[in-house]
């Protein structure tokens, strides 16, 4: 199998994760197109490094992440200006599933951008150094920031 | 954080996941990125009538300053225009509500295919009953126009019929962007 062949069904297999990410990063829908896009470049860029299957969904979570985060914090240097054009909401919606998606977004948006990630890959049933590989810190500063996470969840809930 | 409010964004998150597993976000963005750029299409042949109402109006007001045209006839056709005019805007209200895409899918297609509806009432009864009395009143109104010279009235009838069969094309082709528009959309609607 070729390289493009691997790297399609490394998409395709990983594509929910993606899109996950990208979702929890982003409600606007262009942007979310434009940061699976950006993932996908990434991904493709580093793939020859990564073919073990061991470590592809830590690495893919890892340049999805830190896709996300860096288009993020960019973001925030750069003036925001206006958008032209009508951004349709897509959870206007009354649907059950939808209500809880919505939730869950507004849930982890509250929280910082390394916060958000490492809140994600816990709900992955991830392991503190499996996250910690992923998000470039120690297992034991994974511990800490995940009490501070969830208290942080707990009182966003009880308000 | 206790274990119940953990599962329960454990489960959220997989819903998550199995919708985009199923392409259902996605599919939802698609589709409606494909419905903003059909009422686009559609809006923008309605400006376009509009524009040519409006030329149109400054001609008929023109003509009138230079003696080629009747003043009854002139307000007759002002006032033509103003009613295609808001003819147009009212072929075109479906589409203007703000939360049209927020709707479910039948309330979506039922707007297109209204918008389809006035469309082809207008071409099939309302331009017929208009323009033909119009086109003879004009031509009624040309014959008898004293400030026109003879030797550049049958010269000017013949631009007056070329012009018309072109708008009359132009006006058509126009009128099936439109319905073709909103035929597909209801066709992407229904198969969602």
């Amino acid at each position: 199998m070729n390289q493009e062949q691997e790297f399609s069904e490394l998409v395709h297999r990983h594509k929910s994760t993606i899109y996950t990410v990208c979702y929890m990063f982003s409600k606007d829908n262009d942007e979310v197109q434009d940061l699976f896009q950006d993932i996908l470049t990434n991904l493709w860029t580093g793939f020859g490094t990564f073919r073990g299957e061991a470590q592809q969904k830590s690495w893919v979570w890892r340049v999805a992440l830190n896709t996300c985060i860096s288009v993020e914090r960019k973001k925030k240097k750069r003036p925001q200006s206006a958008q032209l054009s009508m951004d349709i909401d897509l959870y206007a919606d009354d649907d059950n599933d939808i209500l809880q998606v919505q939730a869950l977004h507004k849930r982890i948006n509250s929280l910082g951008l390394v916060d958000r990630a490492i809140i994600l890959l816990w709900l992955e049933d991830m392991s503190y150094e499996e996250i910690g590989a992923i998000m470039g810190i120690t297992s034991r500063n994974v511990g800490v920031k995940l009490f501070r996470i969830k208290e942080r969840l707990k009182q966003m809930k009880d308000k | 954080m206790k274990d119940m409010e953990l599962e329960e964004m454990r489960a959220q998150i997989n819903l998550l996941k199995e919708m985009l597993d199923k392409q259902s976000i996605v599919n939802n963005h698609l589709l409606q990125q494909s419905m903003k750029a059909k009422v686009s299409t559609i809006h923008r042949q309605g400006w376009k009538g509009v524009a040519c109402g409006l030329v149109a109006i400054v001609a008929f007001a023109f003509n009138y300053v230079l003696g080629s045209l009747s003043l009854p006839f002139v307000i007759a056709s002002i006032l033509l225009m103003l009613f295609c005019i808001i003819g147009t805007w009212h072929c075109h209200t479906p589409l203007n509500d703000r939360d049209l895409m927020g709707q479910d899918i039948h309330t979506t297609a039922r707007a297109f295919s209204l918008v389809k509806r006035r469309y082809n009432f207008w071409l099939h009864y309302i331009t017929p009953t208009l323009t033909i009395p119009w086109i003879l009143w004009f031509c009624h109104d040309f014959i008898h126009s004293s400030n026109i010279p003879r030797e550049f009235a049958k010269p000017t009838m013949i631009a007056f019929c070329i012009s018309a069969c072109i708008g009359g094309l132009i006006g058509y082709m126009w009128h099936r962007k439109v319905v073709n528009a909103c035929d597909e959309a209801v066709r992407q609607l229904e198969e969602s």
